[in-house]
């Protein structure tokens, strides 16, 4: 249960991100409250799952969903580059991430 | 070229990112090992946020998150590795490493069309 918990904070802190982005566009109740509870979420998930993650694995795997999930909105969202050497890292940190799942 | 302008010197924004980059490390670390003080998690934690906010506002932000990710994994990593006497699969390394180099080149090209 550990690893879907460890997915689960990284997309969470994507959002936190975004929020980030919005509280400064327009800093308002609603999207201070996007903020602080993505984040909040993020890291209680993160903290539930290195309980049984090594902290490297752990740490490592959220930086890089959070990374991923961010390049993606900002493929999608902000005109950000596409590249194929942007496509190919992006699913090169996916493998990692099974690895690391696989090699424990 | 050089004007002016009412913030911080680009100089000190770097220090805010090594600063914060390892304060990721103190609160990632005492998310794992009860050794570390709840009140010193919090605290890292919170200022570490507001450090790479107040950095990014002035530096380019891929670099300021790649430079932050790349401080923040390698600390974990050896943190670890102290902590379990060095008793970590050298597999597992070698995996994390090449997450970290693809977050870093992720995080450099972010801006679109440079790079």
């Amino acid at each position: 249960m550990a690893w879907p918990l460890l997915i689960a904070a990284g997309l969470l802190e994507v959002i936190g991100v975004i929020g980030i982005k919005r509280v400064a566009e327009r800093n308002n109740f609603t999207n201070n409250l996007l903020m602080v509870i993505s984040f909040l979420a993020s890291f209680l998930l993160l903290a539930e799952a290195m309980k049984t993650i090594p902290l490297a694995t752990a740490y490592a795997v959220w930086t890089g969903v959070g990374t991923v999930g961010a390049a993606i909105v900002g493929m999608i969202c902000f005109h950000e580059s596409k590249s194929w050497m942007r496509m190919i890292t992006m699913i090169g940190i996916i493998l990692s991430i099974v690895g690391l799942k696989v090699v424990g | 070229m050089n004007k002016k302008i009412k913030t911080m010197s680009e100089s000190r924004a770097w220090g805010y990112v090594i600063l914060g980059g390892l304060l990721e490390i103190i609160w990632a670390s005492g998310f794992k090992y009860e050794s570390v003080p709840s009140i010193v998690v919090l605290i890292s934690l919170l200022l570490s946020f507001e450090l790479i906010i107040s950095a990014a506002k002035i530096l380019p932000v891929g670099t300021v998150y790649a430079v932050f990710a790349g401080i923040g994994t390698l600390g974990a990593t050896a943190v670890e590795i102290i902590y379990s006497g060095g008793s970590v699969s050298m597999l597992r390394v070698a995996f994390i490493l090449l997450l970290l180099a693809c977050i870093i080149s992720l995080k450099l090209t972010s801006r679109g069309g440079r790079g």
